[in-house]
């Protein structure tokens, strides 16, 4: 009986059915030409394997530690709100109703803006950030963040593949992405946080978080790898260009 | 740091030596696992909690890895002849020199040769872990798995014969 190589890999790798394994162990038993066939199979998994194994062992360079640290995170007790849907009830303040086109919770692109997210005061009509965003966004450096309760956080920054640098970012009432775009910044994506959720069952909200929506078009908008603190601040002295 | 980061930094050992088995240098290794690292946290909303994050991961960086091979003008099956005359040890593969052999062996397997090694012998998936990391039925698996430690097994024979 002709027993491929295939089997005897199976075999070893402990991928070999019951019963298919009886039947070739009786084999082996009886044929000294296929147990040195399987030996040579065993010889080179163990030397692959060794080839290799140490890497797990060697301590890890600290580059790469600080890319999986290089993030803005919840801190120890903070929960992380979800961007949520906005219920018929006031997001901005003022007692305005959301209208139902709102419902959906995302401004993208060239979306239609509702006067309340112009009335927070940060993104304008045509999309372009204002006030206390834009500043954020000339000025603010993600290693450096400002403290108190209505500061805008700024996340990651990195180049686009359309060019531009863009930087995630999180105010009182928006979290998005905005990209430089001439002097300005235009704000390519826009969820509304929800201000209500602070001090809601002993959790602060978790301040500097990006909602999922806005890292997944950070992620398939990036060139390469968000800026570490240097190239955030090469980035800044030259106007973000 | 978060859970899922600390998660991240634990894998880190084996994200290395996954890669170490697919490149040729320390520093195009951990280079890939910096890219992987850095597309695993922009896209960490796409993992799901009950799923491996390990192989997650893994698909990531075979991702990474064909995309930087690709764009390095490579076209997967390294068909350079065995080097003659290299004076290299036989068996313990303590010896530097013999570790280097089955590298050189690895690196002349096709990638996608390579990428069933790696998984199934380097990091010990399963066929079925292995095939979903790759993204291709098993029985594709297994034919590569075993068409690659085939051709190891003659190139490392040869060099010690």
């Amino acid at each position: 009986m002709e027993i491929s190589d295939q089997t005897l890999i199976a075999y070893l790798d402990g991928e070999l059915p019951e019963a298919e394994r009886e039947a070739l162990e009786a084999a082996l038993a009886a044929d000294a030409g296929l147990a040195a066939r399987l030996q040579a199979h065993q010889a080179l998994a163990d030397q692959v394997r060794a080839a290799f194994g140490g890497v797990a062992d060697e301590p890890v360079p600290e580059r790469l530690t600080a890319a999986v640290a290089a993030r803005p995170v919840d801190s120890g007790n903070v929960v992380a709100f979800p961007s949520r849907r906005p219920a018929a009830t006031r997001l901005w303040g003022g007692g305005t109703a959301i209208a139902a086109s709102l419902a959906v919770g995302v401004l993208i692109g060239q979306a239609f803006l509702p006067r309340t997210v112009v009335g927070a005061g940060v993104i304008g009509p045509d999309m372009t950030a204002r006030g206390a965003l834009s500043q954020a966004l000339d000025r603010q450096l993600a290693s450096a963040p400002p403290v108190g309760p209505t500061a805008v956080k700024i996340g990651i920054s990195f180049r686009s593949t359309a060019g531009p640098v863009c930087r995630t970012f999180r105010t009182n009432a928006v979290a998005g992405l905005a990209c430089r775009r001439g002097d300005g910044w235009r704000v390519r994506m826009a969820v509304p946080t929800d201000p209500q959720a602070a001090g809601q069952g002993g959790y602060a909200t978790a301040a500097s978080a990006i909602p999922p929506e806005v890292m997944a078009l950070a992620g398939s908008t990036i060139d390469g790898r968000p800026f570490d603190a240097g190239a955030e601040a090469r980035a800044k002295a030259a106007g973000w260009r | 740091m978060d859970a899922f980061q600390r998660d991240l930094v634990a894998l880190l050992p084996r994200l290395r030596r996954f890669a170490r088995s697919l490149t040729r240098s320390v520093t195009d290794a951990d280079d890939l696992v910096q890219t992987a690292v850095e597309r695993g946290l922009a896209r960490r909303s796409q993992w799901r909690p009950d799923t491996s994050l390990a192989s997650w991961m893994f698909t990531i960086m075979k991702h990474a890895w064909i995309d930087e091979t690709r764009s390095r003008g490579r076209r997967g099956a390294v068909t350079a002849p065995p080097e003659l005359a290299e004076g290299v040890a036989d068996g313990g593969v303590a010896d530097p020199l013999a570790r280097t052999a089955v590298e050189r062996a690895m690196e002349r397997l096709p990638s996608d040769q390579r990428l069933a090694v790696a998984l199934v012998l380097v990091e010990g998936l399963s066929y079925a872990e292995a095939s979903k990391v790759l993204e291709i039925p098993e029985g594709t698996l297994t034919s590569r798995l075993v068409r690659g430690r085939t051709a190891l097994m003659a190139e490392l024979q040869g060099l010690g014969g």
